[in-house]
C-alpha cells in the first residue's frame, strides 16, 4: 500500500507511531504551505494544531481519498483560522483571498502534490535524490553538480536519468493504487 | 552516438547540449522504443519535481536537503506569563514530542469526538492574587452554556476588564469568550468549538484597543 495511505489507515486504526510517520513524513512540506499564509511566526504553532486535528479526525480519513489531499485539507483550515485570529495592524488580504477562494483549494492541491513528490525523491538511492536536487531545488547545472559531487558529467546525467524515471513510477504507482 | 548510447535525456531536459547534439537525440528516440520510453519517464518526472520545486521555491524548504531540520523558530515565546513555547528542535525529533503531546492532549474523555459534553464544572485557580472562581457547563442540543463564577479578583483600574477565553495549553490555542463582569459571565460555545479547547482562562485586559489576550491570566481551570 502507498506509503501516505498507509499512514492514514493506520491513524484510523488509533496507531500512535503513524502520527509521528506523518508528522515525519509530511510535517516539513505542511510548515513550507503554512509558511506561505500565516507567516513564519505562526507556521509551527498551526503546523502543531494541524496534526492535533490529524489525530482527532482521524477516523474520517477515507482511504479511498488521497492522505496529502485531506492532510493539507486540514492544514488549510487551520490556517484560515490562524489569518482570522491574527490582530495584527495589516493583514495582507491578497494572501487571504488566495487562501481561501478559488485559489485556496489550486494552492492546496499544489503543495499536496508537492509533498507527494517529495515524498516519492524521499524513496530514491541518496545518489539520485542527491543529484535531482542540486538540479531542481538548487538549481544547478548538470556540469556544476559533477564538479561539486566530483563525479563525472555522465555520472550526474545517468543518476538524474535514472531518479527522474525511478520517481515517475513511484507517482505512477501511487496514482494507480488509488485509482483501484 | 552509437547504437549503444543511451540518449542524453538528462541533457536534454536540463540543457547544456548543442543543437547538433538535441537533434541526434531526437533521431535516436525515434529508432529507439527503449530509450523513447525512457525518455517518457524521465520527462514526466522532470514535470513532476519542476512542479514540486516550483511550489516550494519561495520558502527554506526548498533550499534544504530532503530530510533536513527545519527552520528554528524566530518570533518570541508566547505571550501568556510563565508560559514558553517549544524551543527550535529538529523537525524529526520534534515528531516524537508532537505525539506526545497530542495524545496527552487528546486522549481524555469527550476530547475524541465522543458526543455532547455532559453537565460538569471546573474550579478556576488564581494565578494572580487570592481570588478563584468556578465555571459549570451544561450541554444543550449541539451547544454548551457555559457560566462563569469569580470572586476576590484584583481590584480594575477604569480603563481595566477582565475576560474569557478558551484555552487548548498544548497547542497554546485560545477563543474569545467576552467580558467578565462583576457578578460572572454566561457563554454559549458550540460544541464543536468546545471540543478543540481544554481549559478556561480569564485575563486582565486593558482598554487600549489590542484585542490579543494580554500577559496577564488571573485564573485558570481545565474542564475536560
Amino acid at each position: 500500500m502507498e506509503r501516505g495511505r498507509s499512514i492514514g489507515v493506520r491513524l484510523a486504526r488509533r496507531d500512535e507511531s503513524a502520527l509521528e510517520d506523518a508528522y515525519t513524513d509530511y510535517g516539513p512540506s505542511v510548515l513550507a504551505y503554512l509558511r506561505r499564509y500565516v507567516g513564519a511566526d505562526e507556521a509551527e504553532d498551526v503546523l502543531q494544531r494541524t496534526f492535533l486535528d490529524v489525530w482527532r479526525h482521524a477516523g474520517r480519513y477515507d482511504p479511498q481519498e488521497r492522505f496529502t489531499g485531506w492532510l493539507f485539507t486540514i492544514a488549510h483550515r487551520r490556517a484560515v483560522d490562524a489569518l482570522r485570529a491574527q490582530r495584527h495592524a495589516v493583514v495582507d488580504m491578497e494572501t487571504v483571498r488566495e487562501l481561501v477562494g478559488e485559489d485556496g483549494r489550486e494552492a492546496l492541491e499544489r503543495f499536496a502534490d508537492a509533498a507527494d513528490v517529495r515524498h516519492a525523491l524521499a524513496a530514491l538511492p541518496n545518489h539520485e535524490r542527491e543529484t535531482l536536487h542540486l538540479a531542481y531545488f538548487q538549481e544547478l547545472t548538470q556540469a556544476e553538480i559533477a564538479h561539486r559531487l566530483g563525479v563525472p558529467l555522465g555520472t550526474v546525467k545517468a543518476r538524474s536519468s535514472r531518479g527522474l524515471q525511478r520517481l515517475a513510477g513511484i507517482l505512477r504507482a501511487q496514482q494507480q493504487e488509488g485509482a483501484r | 552516438m552509437s547504437d549503444h548510447d543511451r540518449a542524453d535525456v538528462a541533457g536534454l531536459l536540463h540543457g547544456g547540449l548543442d543543437n547538433l547534439e538535441v537533434l541526434r537525440n531526437r533521431e535516436h528516440l525515434a529508432s529507439c522504443p527503449e530509450c523513447r520510453d525512457a525518455a517518457l519517464d524521465a520527462l514526466v518526472g522532470h514535470a513532476l519535481v519542476q512542479r514540486a520545486a516550483g511550489t516550494l521555491s519561495d520558502n527554506a524548504f526548498a533550499r534544504d536537503k530532503l530530510s533536513a531540520e527545519p527552520d528554528a523558530p524566530r518570533r518570541p515565546l508566547g505571550s501568556l506569563p510563565g508560559r514558553h513555547r517549544r524551543s527550535a528542535t529538529v523537525l524529526l525529533v520534534a515528531a516524537s514530542l508532537v505525539v506526545a503531546a497530542v495524545l496527552v492532549g487528546v486522549l481524555r474523555p469527550g476530547a475524541d469526538g465522543g458526543g455532547t459534553p455532559a453537565a460538569r464544572a471546573a474550579t478556576l485557580e488564581p494565578l494572580v492574587g487570592d481570588g478563584g472562581g468556578r465555571v459549570s457547563m451544561t450541554g444543550s442540543g449541539s451547544a454548551t452554556r457555559m457560566v462563569i463564577a469569580t470572586h476576590d479578583l484584583p481590584a480594575l483600574r477604569e480603563d481595566e476588564f477582565y475576560y474569557a477565553w478558551l484555552l487548548e495549553p498544548i497547542t497554546e490555542k485560545m477563543l474569545p469568550l467576552g467580558q467578565v463582569g462583576p457578578s460572572g459571565a454566561s457563554f454559549e460555545v458550540s460544541d464543536a468549538l468546545l471540543e478543540g479547547y481544554s481549559a478556561v482562562d480569564v485575563s486582565l485586559e486593558a482598554d487600549d484597543g489590542d484585542p490579543q489576550h494580554s500577559p496577564t491570566s488571573v485564573l485558570r481551570g481545565s474542564y475536560a
